[in-house]
């Protein structure tokens, strides 16, 4: 948890992502943080995000993100 | 019948009627699909062979992508735990790799026809100069009128594909749902891009008659008759004469013309919203909003947020993020890493896909070059600005500028409406060299004439005034809407005040408004 | 049902204030000088006695006299012809008109240039949906003849002004409607005659408005637009049902009219042949006898209508050769057989 909290500050600092819940419905995270954080979280924890996963669902809050991340290291 | 004609109101009235008749409710559905398709045809295009291949393709590839999703479940399900997980993951790959055959034969079929029809002449015409032929474009079979809405039904389609593969949703397993989805009349002219998990369930329930749509709708109806005939209409002819002439014009016209047309195209456009919404809401179908106060945007980036939301959302979630996180764009990502400054090295996925969006983007506009020049315009502003970003904070602190500062947000919106106004400048001319012209006429040939004739040509008193108290009205709204929706403040006036506004504006559009069709025609954004 | 009820007193009144509303634009708008707020008065007054009906385009309307008419046949006639009235317009025109009156003889002015036209000028739609006093009349006309973009165009005057911003006019407009010249009719400033009829007074300037020398055809039978035959057929044919006399009448025009049209003949042939084949009369004054010393210059206001000194010297003769051929009296005693005016090459 720790790491990807890392990894989001370091991308948007001035958000405090432990309170948000709606990071991409209300347009915090735009496409473009997305993306960047998408292939930092693949090269951190060694997953690979695929299209299936780039969903509102997944992203909108950091439990989510980290669900989602716990799913794909399960996988593999 | 185009949606800005009395064939249209009295069509919908009709449907309305029959659709709200007590023994319709469970058939609802089947009398859109009914009236979707009579819309089709009366709307010039008799040619109803595409829209049903398109259906029938996307139908059996929903049915067979989720098959093989349901197979892949049950699999995963009987063997978790049994077999190990690297087997499991081969399988899995497997059917992904089937499902991307179906998905790409049905893509291939439906983008297929839309290239040939749409850019067949373009490509063909390309192909020949590079080879000497010069009249390749003028092949016969390349010719054929391109069906209404083909640029539209055909990305609706494929994001419902690319949703059933997604296991996002489940397949639709009646054709005739699925034939409604792509045809549904308010969308099929211009947009909005729907996706199928929004309209499902409101296409294929019963709707109970509600005053409150018929209200919304009706207000809806009106404003954008309003927007349409008495701001854009008015504004066409002299938009015309100046880039008709473009030759004899300064670039001081010019740009104003560019300006002139930024506004016209928005009321065209967003009063077409207007209307096909307000329709679609009175039988009780919620469309999602292509517009939200665009001019108001800060950057080109917030721009294309505001503008036309429904293809940039169609594209940013079916081709960009696919594209960003492909293994082409991993490749970049990681080469950027080793030579560029952390800041940009991460925005390289991105900017590989956004090429990709923009060219696309562009293309979807239109089958030639000036189309490719506003694609490449628009994504150099934004990747430029994306990566200047951290020395644009960097100045503001310098110079003590807020964020928040109204006139720094002042002069943001002006800066981005003259970089939008100047990107018109592909739409607008008829050629790729018109556009080039007009481009280097304004940078180079500005001359500012202060004069009546330079600054509104064919302008007559009575148009200053209709469109003079059009706009205000229409920016009077735009403000209040960035608050709250408009259609709540009026509905809380008391009735004579409520129907004053609507009278008036009737009124206006009976008295001001074009109806000489000779002069207007139908929507801007039906001709892509 | 309570929302029905809503709904309905909601288009009730988007209905009573629309036409409110349109009746005002149309009484500030409309130019006195239209003859229509005339044409319709008069038909009020005389409604249910007409019998005979001038029809046809403005040749027609700035042609024929009906007082004149009235006084020479002992009829009661009305003017109903407009300015490029089509052929479907022609139809509603008259059978809205018989419906309601005892119309024995129709004068149906022919217009050789309105049959191949493929462009249909909403105005002069506008013009025949005016004239129609009936609903159900209205309605048809609209239904059968005008696409339905053109609907809001034809029915509101709202839609047709072309500069509201013109005050000066509207002043002066208004003022002259509210005085005694405008309800009286005593006034110059006016060029509706009588019964439906416009006419100006003045005579042309220019010398070569008539008898020139033609030059090639543009009339041909083969030409003309399909549908627009069909409905002038329609109308021999529904007057001929209802025991109505049909006289085609090809009203004295100027020879640059003829050079833009063609040849004479072609267009004599083409109507006669109809005339024989639906039995009905046809004049032809371009074939008239007496062409050259009656209808000169001084009988022209421009190239295409007859003046005023004109229309009364057409409607007298017109009237003379009508008795005569009532009386059974050879054609021969008032046109040639071929016309010498205008030579073809």
């Amino acid at each position: 948890m720790e790491k990807l909290l890392e990894i989001l500050k370091g991308l948007k600092p001035e958000v405090e992502f432990e309170k948000e819940q709606k990071l991409i419905d209300d347009g915090i995270l735009d496409s473009f943080d997305l993306v960047a954080l998408v292939g930092e979280i693949n090269e951190a924890f060694d997953v690979e995000v695929e299209f299936e996963d780039m969903e509102p669902e997944n992203f909108n809050s950091v439990e989510k993100m980290y669900e989602m991340i716990e799913r794909l290291q399960n996988e593999v | 019948m185009t949606i800005n004609s009395l064939a249209f109101l009295i069509f919908f009235m009709v449907l309305t009627i029959l659709y709200y008749l007590p023994f319709v409710k469970k058939y609802q559905w089947v009398l859109l699909l009914a009236a979707s398709y009579i819309f089709y045809t009366l709307a010039g295009n008799h040619n109803l062979i595409y829209i049903i291949i398109t259906t029938i393709v996307t139908y059996i590839g929903a049915i067979l992508l989720d098959r093989k999703n349901t197979i892949q479940e049950e699999y995963v399900k009987a063997h978790k735990g049994i077999l190990p997980k690297q087997e499991i993951k081969d399988y899995k790959e497997k059917i992904k790799k089937e499902k991307h055959k179906i998905t790409f034969f049905c893509v291939f079929i439906n983008l297929g026809m839309l290239i040939v029809i749409k850019y067949g002449s373009f490509l063909m015409g390309n192909v020949g100069r590079i080879f000497g032929k010069e009249n390749l474009s003028d092949i016969s079979f390349l010719q054929i009128a391109v069906p209404l809405g083909i640029s539209y039904y055909t990305l609706i389609s494929i994001g419902y594909l690319l949703d059933v593969s997604k296991g996002k949703c489940k397949s639709e397993k009646n054709l005739f749902k699925t034939a409604l989805f792509v045809s549904y009349f308010p969308q099929i002219t211009q947009g909005p891009f729907s996706r199928f998990t929004e309209m499902a369930p409101r296409l294929f329930t019963s709707h109970k008659f509600s005053y409150e749509n018929l209200s919304y709708g009706c207000q809806r109806i009106l404003w954008g008759f309003f927007k349409k005939m008495v701001i854009a209409d008015r504004m066409k002819p002299m938009v015309d004469a100046i880039f008709e002439n473009y030759q004899e014009c300064s670039g001081f016209s010019l740009l104003l013309g560019c300006m002139y047309f930024s506004i016209q195209l928005y009321a065209d456009f967003s009063g077409y919203m207007d209307i096909v919404c307000g329709c679609s809401n009175i039988l009780g179908i919620e469309l999602a909003e292509n517009f939200k106060r665009p001019f108001f945007s800060k950057s080109l980036a917030e721009y294309w947020r505001r503008w036309h939301i429904t293809l940039c959302s169609w594209f940013r979630d079916y081709l960009f993020y696919p594209l960003s996180i492909s293994k082409a764009a991993v490749k970049f990502g990681r080469i950027g890493k080793k030579i560029l400054p952390p800041s940009i090295a991460k925005l390289v996925p991105s900017i590989f896909a956004l090429s990709i969006i923009w060219l696309s983007t562009g293309l979807w506009h239109d089958a030639s070059w000036r189309y490719v020049f506003w694609g490449i315009y628009n994504g150099v502003i934004i990747i430029a600005s994306m990566c200047l970003e951290p020395w644009f904070i960097k100045i503001e602190k310098k110079l003590n500028i807020k964020a928040e500062n109204k006139l720094f947000q002042g002069f943001q919106m002006i800066r981005t409406f003259l970089i939008i106004s100047l990107l018109k400048v592909f739409p607008i001319a008829n050629s790729t060299k018109g556009s080039l012209v007009i481009l280097y006429k304004i940078f180079f040939e500005f001359q500012m004439e202060l004069s009546r004739a330079a600054c509104f040509p064919t302008f007559k008193t009575e148009d200053f005034f209709c469109v003079g108290i059009g706009l205000l009205i229409f920016i009077y709204v735009s403000f209040k809407q960035e608050k709250a929706p408009m259609h709540e403040s009026i509905n809380r006036c008391p009735f004579v005040v409520r129907w004053a506004i609507y009278l008036v504006l009737l009124l206006m559009i009976l008295t001001f408004g074009v109806f000489d069709t000779g002069l207007t025609g139908g929507f801007e954004y039906a001709q892509y | 049902m309570h929302n029905i009820k809503k709904i309905a007193i909601r288009l009730v009144l988007i209905i009573v204030v629309v036409t409110v509303y349109d009746s005002i634009i149309d009484y500030l708008y409309r130019p006195y000088k239209d003859s229509v707020t005339y044409t319709m008065q008069d038909r009020k007054k005389l409604e249910g006695t007409l019998e005979t009906v001038f029809i046809g385009t403005s040749r027609v309307q700035r042609g024929i006299s009906p007082e004149i008419m009235n006084e020479e046949l002992g009829t009661v006639s009305f003017n109903m012809a407009t300015s490029l009235q089509l052929m479907d317009g022609t139809y509603h025109l008259l059978s809205s008109v018989a419906e309601e009156n005892p119309v024995e003889t129709v004068f149906l002015g022919v217009a050789p240039e309105l049959m191949l036209s493929d462009n249909d000028a909403t105005r002069s739609k506008v013009l025949v949906y005016e004239r129609m006093m009936d609903w159900k009349d209205r309605l048809s006309y609209l239904i059968d003849c005008c696409p339905m973009q053109e609907w809001p165009y034809i029915t509101l005057y709202s839609t047709q002004v072309e500069d509201y911003f013109d005050f000066d006019f509207v002043e002066k407009n208004v003022e002259f409607k509210q005085s005694e010249e405008y309800k009286t009719r005593k006034t110059g400033k006016i060029r509706y005659r009588n019964n439906g009829m416009y006419s100006l007074k003045k005579s042309t300037d220019d010398p070569q408005v008539t008898f020139l020398e033609k030059k090639e055809s543009i009339f041909q039978p083969s030409s003309v637009n399909k549908e627009k035959e069909e409905y002038f057929k329609k109308t021999i044919e529904y007057c001929k049902e209802n025991n109505i006399e049909v006289v085609l009448v090809n009203m004295p025009i100027s020879g640059n009219l003829i050079e833009e049209l063609g040849d004479v003949t072609t267009i004599h042939d083409y109507y006669s042949g109809i005339a024989e084949e639906y039995e009905i009369a046809f004049f032809d004054f371009n074939y008239y006898k007496k062409l050259e010393e009656t209808f000169d210059n001084q009988r022209f206001e421009n190239e295409k209508h007859l003046n005023y000194g004109g229309a009364k010297v057409f409607t007298k003769v017109l009237a003379e050769v009508y008795k005569s051929y009532q009386n059974g009296e050879d054609m021969n005693k008032y046109f040639m057989d071929t016309c010498p005016y205008y030579v073809a090459e």
